[in-house]
């Protein structure tokens, strides 16, 4: 589990007041950081494909609305926030590693507490040994979580900790920072420098490695698919960042179309073209959504991968239809309940109806009697009530 | 789940799952059935203390879409539950944000959470269970109340 990172992340840790910026940097739809943020005009922000899926699962007779505040959302006011994707990539390219560290804090200030008092000489003289165990214990502790994100084939969220022997030496450096002269590496290149420098050398590290290299990517701890491991476009050079191949594409009247001319339309776009009038209709759909969040990313991807986005979200669909619900069991069940309800209903009534009688007589004296009544009901069900379920037990085991 | 757009639901369950761990709630407790099927979860919605449901506890089953969170999930009782807005052959429930009020930004364990207020708020007069909502419009909440301590009594304890 620790492999999907998540602002829970924080909670035991010495700096839990990071938890609310860290869910502050993720879409409320899908809840991984922003992708190419769009902000609306009730000042929300989503993903650019997750607001845009959103607006086109919006049934055609209600208007689209903010998932957040239902504000009216309309998808060609929606604007870029840039400001946002910075702040989410800065925050990303240091998190593993404030993260690590204020584990690292947490422990040890946990460890003095334990041994406070009685050993406190004999601790210090075996601080180095016994951070640099937690640090093994830890890091194959994190080895073992990562199977399951292995299994379920997300290639999200690289297990960074688990990919190179520089991170889980990290830990123990930030661990104890004397031991091995508190270098730490950088996030983009790993190369070894104190925290203060890090922090200065990132930016350049950046503008260096995004001229000059699209052919080496670098994998930033915590940092989700390699499409937003780039920096954010601000960060580019302008003669690096040439004029979009991607133009948005619009959206459709399919009432004013029928279906050749529906049919023609897709395959104008070069996407597949089967299927009755509501299934091309669908498909166009998630199409506009899939090719205009594109062009919304730094770096876009291509149409190829797209199109395997389109068959897969169809895929998906097909197998979801075809998978059947368990109906018979639901049934079944409905078989083995009802008629008791229904007794039980019966005698509720002609219950009520005594009580009002009673009441009518006593209604001075309101309270007591009328909790007894209820005590007596759910203590032990009254006599009519149990022989009607020995009844209607030993009908079911008859007719089966 | 090896495909995009389920992937993208399967990343913000894997999420859910793990705060589902951390956010141990007295109210109600979610799970996916299995760790291979993050679209199947399994939960337990324990009745409030005060309310008719006070003791109980019963299992809900939840169906998530492979779009979700465009789509709410499907979550139904599999325990019986005697409600105004519960059906009472299939466990569906009749919640608004279960169907158009539904919103990407809930959870699943916030539906829940939505579930359990819905218990001790229920709505007569949009009724999935007629018969127990009539009792209900009776006026006589104690005929109600019984009944339902003593299906919550029946089905729903231990
Ligand atoms: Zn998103
Ligand atoms: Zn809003
Ligand atoms: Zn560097």
């Amino acid at each position: 589990m620790d492999d999907v990172s998540d602002p829970s992340d924080w909670t035991s840790t010495s700096l839990p007041q990071l938890e609310p910026l860290d869910t502050g940097l993720r879409c409320r739809i899908c809840r991984d950081w922003y992708t190419a943020p769009m902000i609306t005009e009730c000042s929300h922000s989503f993903c650019s494909l997750c607001i845009r899926k959103c607006i086109a699962a919006t049934p055609s007779a209600e208007a689209p609305c903010c998932p957040i505040c239902r504000a009216s959302v309309t998808e060609v006011r929606l604007r870029r926030n840039q400001v946002l994707e910075d702040l989410c990539f800065w925050f990303r390219s240091s998190r593993m590693t404030m993260l690590e560290f204020a584990k690292a804090q947490a422990e040890s200030s946990q460890e003095k507490k334990d041994v406070s008092g009685k050993r406190r000489r004999h601790h210090l003289v075996n601080k180095t040994e016994s951070s640099q165990e937690d640090g093994i214990r830890r890091s194959s502790r994190m080895r073992r979580s990562v199977s399951y994100q292995e299994h379920l084939d997300l290639d999200h969220e690289q297990p960074t900790e688990d990919n190179s022997a520089a991170n889980s030496g990290c830990f123990v450096i930030l661990d104890d920072e004397e031991a091995t002269n508190g270098l730490v590496p950088c996030p983009v290149c790993n190369q070894r420098m104190t925290e203060k420098q890090v922090m200065r050398h990132i930016e350049s590290c950046l503008s260096v490695k995004s001229i000059s290299s699209s052919s080496h990517q670098h994998s930033l701890n915590g940092t989700t698919a390699s499409s937003t491991s780039k920096p954010p476009k601000t960060l580019l050079t302008s003669s690096s960042f040439s004029s979009k191949p991607f133009q948005r594409l619009p959206k459709l009247q399919y009432s004013l179309l029928n279906e050749s001319k529906l049919r023609n339309k897709l395959q104008d776009l070069g996407i597949p073209a089967h299927g009755n009038k509501q299934t091309l209709q669908n498909r166009h759909t998630e199409w506009v959504s899939l090719w205009n969040a594109n062009a919304d990313l730094t770096s876009p991807k291509s149409k190829t991968q797209l199109l395997r986005e389109l068959s897969e979200w169809e895929a998906s669909l097909t197998r979801y239809a075809l998978q059947g619900k368990k109906e018979e069991d639901l049934d079944a069940w409905a078989m083995t309940h009802k008629s008791d309800f229904q007794d039980l209903i019966a005698i509720a009534r002609s219950s009520v109806q005594k009580k009002q009688k009673a009441e009518e007589k006593s209604s001075v004296i309101e309270a007591e009697p009328r909790k007894l009544e209820e005590v007596a009901v759910v203590e032990e069900p009254d006599e009519e009530i149990t022989s009607l379920s020995n009844n209607f037990v030993s009908g079911v085991s008859s007719e089966d | 789940m090896n495909n995009v757009s389920s992937r993208a639901a399967a990343g913000r369950l894997l999420r859910e799952y793990k705060t589902a761990q951390k956010d141990k709630n007295e109210h109600v407790s979610i799970a996916p059935v299995t760790e291979s099927d993050l679209f199947h979860w399994v939960g337990y919605i324990r009745g409030a203390e005060g309310t008719s449901y006070e003791g109980g506890e019963w299992k809900i089953d939840i169906n998530v879409h492979p779009l979700y969170p465009l789509f709410p999930p499907e979550i139904k009782f599999v325990t019986a539950m005697c409600h105004p807005n519960v059906d009472w052959k299939d466990g569906t429930i009749c919640l608004d944000i279960l169907k158009g009020q539904w919103s990407p930004a809930f959870t699943l364990y916030s539906a829940c959470m939505a579930i359990v207020a819905l218990l001790s708020e229920p709505e007569p007069d949009s009724p999935y269970n007629v018969d127990i909502a009539n009792v209900m419009r009776l006026k006589d909440h104690e005929a109600a109340d019984s009944l339902v301590r003593y299906f919550t009594y029946k089905y729903a304890m231990q």
